[in-house]
């Protein structure tokens, strides 16, 4: 593998172009800072862009932000953090005016104003949209911004290792994947940027990147992670794992089951299909499991009864999804779905101003565990905090930039070393059969319900896949646009991901949110209404303790009840 | 099943010259081009490169020619196919090749980003009560809205056969973000906008071959908004003689 000693500086480096990432660089920008960006893809891959239902904030007359709050901690099970909560929720309004003044097409009622549509676990119509490719055009319109600005971005760079600043600049090391050489950038602040992990379930909503780097790089590199126990689990994804929005169940969608019952009555009587994610995808599961599921594993989302019109206007690229990767028009037939892994709630540790323990180091979006979401996150959350936390991880990012000293070219060496030597393992296993054997496990022992001896049993099997993984060849030995390697270092952090997330489940007994227990099917608030944070040792092993919660004024019950 | 992907690879590490290459891959119904592709890179030739992202049709990575016509690799089933005949998969056209299916796709963005695709300082406040109805008819409104669906896959920019005869045209997904900044209903200045879609190179540089709208995924017919682009040029009294 080719390295190039010059290293690259900026003011603020950010790792990962969606939309926290461009957020972030955009307000970065704003303040004047010299700001790069630096993505495994071109901004305009990233998953934000998959999103489809919409973005949160109180903006009508009849709503306030405080009943945002109130609704999105008590669909945190109580465990995200009542004060980040309040900045997620007082600064919704503005993120969606920020967003609507750079031009993003939001639906509009026929007066003019913002149209918002029911999601679950909210008391109000809350949920902003831009029809159904909600991602989409917020995307699309932070990458016009970024194109405004001139941006640098560094594209199709994948980042091998991040380097604590220890006195001096934080760094990266970073593979050109297109011109196959390593690369060491340093900047006063690094932002990492990069989303979720739930690709370490295999049969998982999220694209085929989200395989959980920019977590996996911070514990590597000593830094707190947070709460990797909880996935959340949504409860309608196609056969093919493709998402179908919370939308559709927003529009008035149904539940069914094979015995035609909309068994949600069962569940959650009085928000029904809009009860939150976790409480949906296992009532699903449970029907299926029952033998009330149709033959395959899967319930129906029944949307007929919608209207052709409504569903057009609404729901069109869904309609598409479902008809291209489901075979099925929903207008006139009812479309399989399944729970599917579908988000991070856990990440990397960080405070309101998005700075993690390690200086120079912040953590916005996905990756980063604030913690606003806790034990469950709510629909239409999840863009929202990548709007408003990208943004203060930009404006914090501004304010420190300056001060120290670039940092020593030892790491750069050190990474060349250690490619090198994946290069030159003999011939071993392929890193796609030791990521399919993962997937499994994950699925299996740390899915929906999770149970003491399965997850400790699955605990062992995904250590001795690390060791598998130590085994792993790369093919192709060429250096340009080499992804056989870039699958490799992938493995690394998917098996780092799982191992935390197996780690974090085993001692948590209880349930709460989407960690459920079936040999602790109870809220215990006594003992475990609390972070778990996991630090790597530096002989490599998973130190855990935990963190109180930030309670406010909301108290926590004893169930989360809907 | 089985079917024969037929693969024209390069690797300029190895060679200035492509080369064709086939694999026989398993499929069932609904197996799709990218796991078909995804099964040579895992378990027969690592070295097979290709781009990839969401496998949902949204975030436009995995464009390559399929059969002779850009497609998105995650959208077509390989049961659509003929698979008594090998699927011949290319990279994309107008654009140099990285290695196999991976193109350099900077000349695209180039050409997105010259057209100074965002809005103005000046534009109007996305706060203000305003619907699409008030300001455009109904096909204006249709067209724009599709507009804003280009995922920039780059499929109507390689197929684009006027593109490859003139590369100053700025290709099929230009036009249509050209579009998408006059009919912005918060555009400050479409008047300007106008003007700078008809310069050379711009709307009136098409000839009307009507690959874009064909090979499009997301149905965004960039043909139609550069014609009803044109008409409006037209009467605005600003029609370019330039093609």
């Amino acid at each position: 593998m080719k390295q190039n000693d010059e290293m690259l500086t900026h003011d603020v480096l950010i790792v990962g172009s969606g939309l926290a990432g461009m957020a972030a660089a955009v307000e970065a920008h704003n303040a004047g800072a010299d700001v790069a960006l630096l993505s495994k893809v071109h901004p305009v891959r990233s998953h934000s862009g998959a999103a489809q239902g919409g973005i949160n904030a109180a903006i009508r007359p009849d709503d306030d932000w405080h009943d945002h709050r109130f609704d999105t901690i008590k669909g945190s099970a109580y465990l995200a953090d009542q004060d980040a909560v309040t900045v997620l929720c007082r600064e919704a309004p503005d993120a969606i005016w920020w967003m609507a003044d750079l031009g993003t097409p939001f639906t509009r009622t026929a007066e003019g104003l913002l149209a918002q549509r029911p999601f679950g676990g909210q008391r109000r119509d809350r949920t902003c949209y831009a029809a159904d490719k909600t991602g989409h055009n917020l995307l699309h319109t932070l990458w016009e911004q970024v194109q405004k600005r001139d941006l640098k971005v560094y594209e199709e760079f994948f980042v091998t290792r991040l380097v604590p600043g220890n006195g001096a600049w934080p760094s990266v090391v970073a593979l050109d994947v297109v011109r196959g050489e390593l690369r060491q950038f340093a900047a006063p602040v690094i932002v990492l940027a990069t989303g979720g992990a739930s690709r370490v379930f295999g049969q998982s909503t999220n694209a085929l990147i989200n395989t959980g780097d920019g977590v996996a790089l911070a514990w590597r590199a000593g830094l707190a992670v947070e709460d990797m126990e909880f996935f959340q689990t949504h409860p309608t994804g196609l056969l093919s794992g493709i998402l179908m929005t919370e939308g559709c169940r927003g529009e008035g969608a149904y539940l069914v089951n094979a015995k035609g019952e909309r068994f949600m009555q069962r569940y959650a009587p009085e928000f029904m299909e809009l009860a939150p994610r976790d409480q949906v995808a296992r009532a699903i599961q449970i029907e299926i499991d029952e033998g009330r599921g149709f033959e395959g594993g899967y319930v129906h989302l029944d949307l007929r009864h919608l209207g052709e019109e409504k569903i057009k206007s609404r729901l069109p690229q869904v309609r598409e999804i479902a008809l291209y990767f489901g075979g099925v028009d929903m207008v006139k037939e009812p479309v399989p779905v399944r729970p599917t892994v579908h988000y991070t709630m856990g990440g990397v540790a960080c405070n309101l101003e998005c700075e993690t323990a390690s200086p120079g180091i912040l953590a916005a979006g996905e990756c980063a565990c604030v913690s606003v979401h806790g034990a469950n996150r709510l629909g239409g959350n999840s863009l929202l905090e990548t709007i408003v936390f990208g943004r203060r991880a930009g404006r914090s990012a501004a304010a420190r930039k300056g001060s120290g000293k670039p940092p020593s070219p030892a790491a750069l060496k050190d990474e060349a070393g250690r490619i090198r030597a994946l290069f030159d393992r003999p011939s071993g296993e392929r890193p796609a059969a030791v990521r399919r054997d993962m997937e499994q496990v994950m699925r299996t022992r740390f899915g929906l319900f999770k149970e003491g001896a399965a997850m400790r049993e699955g605990l062992a099997t995904i250590l001795k896949l690390r060791e598998r993984a130590a085994g792993v060849s790369v093919q192709d030995k060429g250096g340009v646009f080499n992804h056989d390697l870039v699958h490799v270092l992938q493995l690394e952090s998917l098996l780092d991901v799982a191992w935390m997330c197996a780690e974090a489940s085993i001692p948590r007994l209880e349930s709460r949110g989407c960690h459920y227990r079936t040999d602790a099917p109870h809220m215990d608030n006594e003992h475990w209404l609390k972070h778990t944070m996991m630090r790597r040792s530096k002989s490599g092993e998973m130190r855990i303790n935990y963190k109180p919660v930030t309670i406010e004024d909301i108290q926590p019950k004893a169930e989360v009840k809907y | 099943m089985k079917a024969t992907l037929r693969i024209k690879r390069f690797d300029p590490e190895k060679s200035d010259q492509p080369y064709w290459q086939e694999f026989e891959v398993g499929w069932d119904p609904g197996t799709v081009v990218l796991y078909a592709l995804h099964q040579v890179q895992e378990e027969q030739d690592g070295s097979l490169a290709y781009r990839y992202s969401c496998r949902g049709a949204i975030c436009g990575s995995c464009a390559m020619r399929v059969n002779g016509a850009a497609a998105l690799a995650c959208k077509t089933q390989v049961q659509t196919l003929d698979t008594d005949k090998p699927i011949v998969l290319e990279p994309l056209l107008n654009m140099d090749v990285i290695k196999d299916l991976v193109v350099a796709h900077q000349p695209f963005f180039a050409s997105i980003k010259g057209i100074l695709p965002y809005l103005e300082d000046k534009a109007r406040s996305g706060r203000n009560d305003f619907t699409l109805d008030e300001t455009m008819d109904h096909a204006h409104k249709d067209q724009y809205l599709r507009s804003t669906d280009c995922i920039m896959c780059q499929s109507c920019f390689s197929d684009c056969p006027k593109r490859r005869e003139n590369p100053a045209f700025e290709g099929p997904a230009t036009c249509l973000a050209m579009y998408k900044r006059v009919y912005h209903p918060q555009g400050p200045d479409p008047m300007a906008r106008l003007k700078e879609a008809v310069r050379p190179g711009g709307v009136f540089s098409c000839d009307q071959n009507t690959n874009c709208n064909r090979v499009c995924p997301k149905n965004c017919l960039p043909m139609r908004a550069i014609l009803m682009l044109q008409r409006r040029a037209k009467a605005e009294g600003l029609a370019s003689d330039e093609r």
